[in-house]
């Protein structure tokens, strides 16, 4: 570590006990029951299902989509206030090249998202994310653990990173809207 | 949790709320939500691939003046004094060189001329009360100033809501305010991270000119040619500034580098790989 203007040099102790070594960075940002307060902070009740995809209806995704829905089976749940349909709460995981992202995507009545909020952060770098030590680092690492977030984990200025595998998902969901939930 | 991230900007954006002084929890949630809808508003109007955004109007409707909002009004001016006093080391006439290489999109309007500058000059903007004109055939790329300004007017919005103290993270361009003191690491091009120190009232962008599917940005040299590949990183007082001013750092010669980049307000931060 240098000197540089406007950069203040901490204290060891604040940066060292991350391992940061692995040079991967993991976060965790809301709980599903956080997620769904943020994007339908309107709603009174949310109420859980799952979808079982048919073959055929896994074929239409991708075909909508243009994305393979890998999963047979999607969770959702349906926001209501007073007994009004508000709208889905999706939640979905893109595993890319260099990163495992859980996102959640609230899909309105007739189609539309009202928003997304990424859950959690896993970016990985080559074969990184199979070796077990790195796994135990971040499982440890959950919402309530007090040691945790930017006191260690650094946060990274670089080349920016693509978003494309989360707007590629959250167009399977549309998807998933539009042939598997009812639209009432 | 004061802590959220999502994708915009074609990135992703990071906002923690550090110091939320008398703030209940669900005014702290509405001033995240806020300040990313203050995000997205940036992209929607300044937008390179969106139809409808005011920077696709302004671009379609050649040497016609365009009403645009307050806040493309703003951005467009940065940019337009950037490029002036940067002698165009940071350049936002270059959107045609820059769909020629493939990496912003070919917009519809496209065809509907053949003689497009490819590289054009500050004073091709006009800009009077809330429109502007472009006065030749260029087209304006604000990719380069766009991600820092909306971090700056996210920023903006969480002091008005009564945040003292925040950091945002747009996919690299990064801005903290108030007593948070941020430990930053900055990761080269060749994927390698350079621990840096905290960061505190300042902000820092980096550009890294070595394009790949994961990392689409592109930087361009003053003549719109590609560049060797490298890691540029800037702080300054405002996220705008040290995004566009990455772009400078990349376009000066090594010995003129610190000082000029200092007479623009920002501060080069030289890596070991260079």
């Amino acid at each position: 570590m240098r000197n540089i203007p406007g950069f203040i040099t901490l204290p060891l102790a604040l940066i060292t006990p991350a391992v940061i070594v692995s040079s991967a960075h993991a976060e965790d940002y809301l709980s599903i029951a956080q997620a769904q307060k943020v994007l339908f902070p309107n709603a009174s009740i949310f109420l859980e299902s799952a979808i079982h995809l048919s073959d055929e209806q896994r074929k239409q995704i991708k075909k909508i989509a243009g994305v393979r829905q890998r999963n047979p089976i999607q969770q959702n749940w349906r926001a209501e206030q007073d007994g009004q349909l508000l709208g889905y709460f999706l939640v979905d995981d893109v595993i890319g090249k260099h990163e495992f992202i859980s996102y959640a995507a609230a899909i309105s009545p007739d189609g539309k998202v009202i928003g997304i909020e990424i859950l959690s952060y896993r970016e990985t770098h080559g074969g990184q994310i199979r070796k077990p030590e790195w796994r135990q680092y971040f499982s440890g690492k959950t919402l309530n653990d007090k040691f945790k977030l930017n006191k260690d984990i650094p946060n990274i200025s670089g080349a920016t990173l693509s978003c494309r595998n989360v707007t590629d998902g959250v167009k399977r969901l549309l998807a998933i809207h539009k042939i598997a939930l009812p639209q009432a | 949790m004061l802590k959220r991230m999502r994708p915009l900007l074609g990135t992703f954006v990071e906002i923690q709320l550090v110091d939320t002084g008398a703030l209940a929890e669900n005014q702290c949630q509405n001033a995240l939500s806020g300040a990313f809808s203050a995000i997205e508003q940036i992209h929607n109007l300044l937008s390179f691939h969106q139809h409808s955004s005011d920077l696709s109007r302004l671009n379609s409707a050649q040497n016609q003046w365009v009403p645009l909002h307050p806040l493309s009004i703003q951005c467009l001016k940065l940019a337009r004094a950037l490029t002036r006093i940067s002698k165009g080391t940071f350049n936002c006439t270059l959107g045609k060189a820059i769909v020629d290489k493939g990496a912003l999109p070919a917009p519809d309007y496209i065809n509907t001329r053949s003689d497009w500058l490819s590289i054009g000059n500050w004073d091709d903007i006009e800009i009077q009360a809330q429109q502007a004109r472009l006065r030749r055939p260029v087209l304006i790329a604000l990719d380069g100033i766009a991600k820092g300004f909306a971090v700056d007017i996210a920023i903006k919005y969480l002091q008005h809501q009564g945040v003292a103290s925040a950091w945002i993270n747009a996919g690299g361009d990064i801005r903290v305010y108030g007593s948070a003191i941020i430990p930053i690491s900055i990761k080269d091009h060749l994927g390698q991270l350079h621990t840096m120190g905290g960061l505190q009232n300042a902000a820092l962008a980096t550009s890294t000119t070595h394009a790949s599917a994961q990392y689409p940005g592109l930087v361009l040299g003053k003549k719109a040619e590609p560049v060797a590949a490298g890691t540029w990183s800037v702080i300054a007082n405002r996220a705008w500034r040290a995004d566009a001013l990455t772009k400078v750092a990349v376009n000066l010669a090594e010995h003129e580098r610190s000082d000029c980049l200092r007479k623009l307000g920002g501060n080069w931060i030289a890596l070991d790989s260079h």
